[in-house]
């Protein structure tokens, strides 16, 4: 019995660990799950992908053999972020004009459950984005957003650790202009 | 008997612990709280919240490509800024709520800088500031009706120098605020003293 156990133990591993890579973590699936409810939609996973900090060094490792122009950016990126979850979701049926009221009031409720505050907000007619901080954020160098953006019949949430030093070498390596126009919070013509 | 006091004390401390805290937010120096601004049914909506957490990392950021702009988000509190598009299911309450956000302002005795009431374009525009001597600010709220039917709602709380105000106007492209000559103290006035 213990032999049969010791033989299976390795697979049951090896599928907690394809299991974990495949799913999304605890608060993103939170969000995902409400931001669905909301919407009164069925949705159809595309993917779903969750990696950690080994599995990052590793790829970034692995990139530092591959001579591109483009790779530099990527391995910068990589290094800026500590840990990812991401999902990506088609909007199989359903309504999709979602009552906006009920999509941010239950939404913040269920995240502000969990220790989450809405950090942004954003609806036009086609897309909305939600990103959401840890309440109690200290003011370090690690920041962990979770974040929802349903555009069109696609729906993307996501959480990430990223560090804030590498994220700024990151910005500096792009353009100002750039950089501004995304940093720009709010344009008000007067 | 000695458990029930006991435990009723720990209730009664964390409940005064609860109470203190969201009360510091509320009377946070220039902080202004408008409550829950709620979307249109169709138009656009933006909410932006900004911890003092989140400005720290972001003048970390800011740090190697503007350091006027770090400086200034290294100062601030918080920062709050809300665009709502306006139709009937949301005009009322939204309108109710930036002027009663005036009156309050105005009974606490913040400093209304700036007033425009345009007929012809039908913008109204409020800035009002919370001064703290005659070179600094605790907070700043921009409230803003404009004929496209939009409301904005924008405070920034903070220890704001008379210099970063105009870093602020910049940033957030307020025109009015851009033009606006704040009392400065003067580095030669400080040396001929």
């Amino acid at each position: 019995m213990i032999g049969v156990g010791l033989c299976l133990a390795p697979f049951v591993v090896l599928a907690l660990v394809v299991a974990s890579y495949l799913s999304l973590e605890g608060d993103a699936a939170v969000l995902r799950r409400e931001v669905m409810a909301a919407t009164g939609s069925k949705w159809n996973t595309k993917v779903q992908v969750s990696v950690g900090r080994a599995t990052l060094n590793a790829v970034n490792f692995g990139m530092g053999f591959v001579h591109d122009n483009g790779v530099a950016d990527a391995r910068s990126a990589l290094t800026a972020v500590r840990r990812a979850s991401v999902g990506v979701y088609d909007r199989a049926a359903g309504d999709p004009s979602a009552t906006r009221e009920t999509l941010f009031r239950n939404t913040d409720q269920a995240m502000r459950k969990r220790g989450w505050s809405r950090l942004v907000g954003v609806v036009n007619a086609k897309d909305t984005v939600l990103i959401y901080a840890p309440q109690n954020m200290a003011a370090g160098d690690v920041m962990e957003i979770c974040l929802a953006v349903i555009s069109g019949k696609q729906l993307v949430v996501a959480s990430t650790q990223v560090d804030a030093g590498s994220l700024a070498e990151l910005v500096k390596q792009h353009t100002l202009a750039d950089v501004k126009s995304r940093l720009r919070l709010i344009r008000c013509s007067w | 008997m000695k458990n029930i006091i006991n435990s009723s004390l720990a209730v009664a401390t964390l409940s005064l612990t609860f109470v203190l805290t969201s009360f510091a937010a509320e009377t946070e120096a220039g902080f202004v709280d408008i409550g829950q601004l709620l979307p249109s049914a169709n138009g656009q909506f933006v909410e932006v919240n900004l911890s003092q957490g989140m400005l720290k990392f972001a003048a970390k950021i800011a740090a190697h490509q503007e350091p006027d702009a770090a400086a200034l988000l290294s100062s601030l509190k918080r920062i709050r800024v809300n665009v709502i598009g306006m139709d009937d299911s949301n005009r009322a309450d939204t309108v109710g709520k930036i002027e009663a956000v005036r009156r309050k302002l105005e009974s606490q005795g913040w400093t209304q800088l700036v007033t425009v009431r345009d007929k012809n374009d039908g913008d109204n525009v409020d800035i009002h500031v919370k001064q703290r001597g005659d070179d600094a600010i605790d907070g700043l709220v921009v409230t803003i009706l404009d004929k496209k039917g939009e409301a904005v709602f924008v405070n920034i709380v903070g220890n704001i120098s008379a210099d970063q105000l105009g870093i602020i106007a910049d940033k957030f492209d307020i025109g009015q605020l851009k033009h606006l000559h704040v009392k400065k103290e003067s580095v030669a006035k400080a040396t001929d003293a």
